[in-house]
């Protein structure tokens, strides 16, 4: 009861955290406007690359031009939403090397909620949007479908930031773990948006254990495109493991900080 | 009467000023270990991908949009060596102008786009060097070694690759100094670099619909990487005069209007004190 209690208030905060970031990007609204539409865009110009492709080939192993949509559509999303409620995931690292995290300690809430929390990034709205606009121009709109998507989402944002703010978290461990946080990232994010059937079986275990690619996409397209709904109990799973190992991790790290010794407010 | 013998020297002396700082910018590079390394594995991150790529769609045939495997996966590993030799430095530029610490640069006794220009070249030539290795180490270990004409012809080829990465350079100079009048700009980069990556990088434009090729390939982004990568798979000299002639034009239409933004831009820059 009192576990239940206490996830019911970190998401009553996290509501509060996402109401005042929104509020605060949204006071600079021209900025706000053209990076969402400017991401959206940027986006955008794969769906040329992957449609020259696919005219030239037809289907790329077990994919064709609709799968390789999804799986651009469930990871854009999911790196959005990320980034919209946990926007400091890429932040960690800076925060822990400069001994900043003294004013998130003293909170009553779990601080590694609370450090997560504390940002947003503007342009994340874009990946956002541009991932649900796929799929409705591409599958159409059912109310079962986008509730369907927004479970993929949510379980994708998830794996993105746990394994971001574990990279991070070897700051902890290493002195300074930024490049290779920053490699982790890339590598998260190229695996997740090429076809899986591209890559050999030698290495497609990484995309399921250290690179968990798999989850932010893959699954999710098999769940989606061939209504293999069982795997949503591993999804569930999956993402209740990387949250548990992502608190492991930080609160091991933690006990390695260094304070820097700097006065600071969050009003 | 002019003294040429105090001019030239004056030249030289502005010459090791701009070169100082590219020594500096080279070193400070190569300082960073770790950095150059996670730049280098993204890299080949990249390439490794688009060699899996392509190996599967030509496992079911032997040409695609009239290339054969060696030649699209050489095509993408040059044109993948120009875009991230200046990768990250309009974030630089733009980053430097928001904050203020522009005024640590204006004013000193230099150029700012010469200061800026010498101080990216120590990175983009340490890129250039360790990706041009990965590259050719990559591909020639997993699709083919490398032609030999290649090598009688390397030094044409270097000229447009290096007018490519200039192109690119001031293109991206152009788009940064905005932030001298917009308030926020990236978006102008993301939409550029995508261009960049649509109409080049990823894929040979001439797999375009002819009409759309013929509009493409007269425009800047396809002698930033399309024509030098072109020119790698299929040498001929009128082809590199033809495409030095257009390399040429846009090179110094992207200086020109670098110049007269700045221009215009430093007159708005205000500076926070502190």
């Amino acid at each position: 009861m009192s576990a239940f209690r206490e996830v019911k208030s970190h998401l009553v905060l996290l509501r509060k955290y996402f109401k005042f970031n929104l509020a605060a990007s949204m006071e600079y609204r021209t900025m706000f406007i053209t990076q969402v539409i400017g991401m959206a865009l940027n986006n955008s110009v794969f769906i040329a690359f992957w449609f020259l492709i696919f005219k030239n080939t037809g289907n790329i192993g077990t994919y064709g031009f609709n799968d390789i949509m999804f799986i651009w559509a469930v990871s854009s999303s999911a790196f959005g939403i990320a980034h919209i409620v946990f926007g400091n995931c890429r932040n960690l690292a800076d925060q822990i090397q400069k001994g900043e995290l003294d004013v998130f300690l003293l909170q009553p809430k779990n601080p590694l909620f609370s450090i997560l929390a504390s940002r947003t990034i503007v342009s994340a709205w874009g990946d956002f949007l541009y991932g649900y606009t796929i799929i409705l121009v591409f599958f159409g709109f059912s109310v079962f479908k986008i509730l369907l998507f927004s479970f993929l989402v949510v379980s994708g944002g998830i794996i993105y930031v746990t394994v971001f703010s574990m990279a991070e978290s070897l700051t902890f461990f290493m002195g300074n773990s930024k490049s290779i946080s920053q490699m982790i990232s890339e590598f998260l994010i190229s695996f997740s948006i090429y076809p899986e059937s591209i890559f050999g079986d030698k290495i497609r275990w990484l995309f399921y254990t250290l690179i968990p690619a798999g989850f932010i996409s893959f699954v999710p397209k098999k769940i989606f495109m061939n209504s293999s709904y069982l795997l949503i109990l591993l999804l569930l799973v999956v993402d209740i493991f990387f949250i548990l190992l992502n608190s492991l991790v930080f609160k091991l790290g933690l006990k390695r900080y260094e304070s820097g010794n700097l006065i600071g407010t969050r009003l | 009467m002019i003294d040429w013998g105090q001019s030239l020297k004056k030249i030289l002396l502005k010459i090791k000023k701009y070169l100082s700082i590219l020594l500096v910018s080279f070193r400070s590079q190569t300082s960073y270990r770790t950095d150059m390394i996670a730049q280098n594995i993204f890299f080949a991150l990249i390439i490794f991908i688009f060699i899996n790529l392509w190996n599967k769609i030509y496992s079911t045939r032997a040409v695609f949009a009239g290339y054969k495997k060696e030649e699209i996966i050489w095509y993408f590993i040059i044109t993948e060596i120009i875009t991230l030799t200046t990768q990250r430095f309009f974030f630089q530029i733009s980053r430097q102008i928001k904050d203020g610490s522009i005024a640590y640069v204006l004013n000193k006794p230099y150029n700012y786009l010469l200061y800026i220009m010498s101080e990216n070249a120590g990175s983009m030539i340490y890129k250039f060097i360790s990706n041009s290795v990965i590259g050719i180490i990559m591909g020639t270990l997993f699709v083919s070694p490398l032609n030999l004409h290649i090598l009688i012809n390397l030094p044409h080829l270097l000229i447009c690759i290096i007018f490519g990465v200039m192109i690119h350079f001031f293109l991206q100079t152009f788009i940064a100094l905005s932030a001298m009048f917009v308030e926020d700009n990236s978006a102008f980069f993301w939409i550029y670099f995508k261009c960049i990556m649509i109409f080049g990088i990823l894929i040979p434009i001439d797999v375009f619909p002819e009409k759309f090729f013929n509009i493409l390939k007269y425009s800047p982004f396809a002698y930033i990487t399309y024509a030098p990568a072109k020119l790698f798979l299929n040498f001929s000299f009128d082809m590199f005069y033809e495409t030095l002639f257009f390399q040429v034009i846009y090179f110094i239409f992207a200086l020109i209007i670098s110049i007269l933004l700045f221009k215009k831009g430093a007159r708005h820059v205000s500076i926070q004190g502190g």
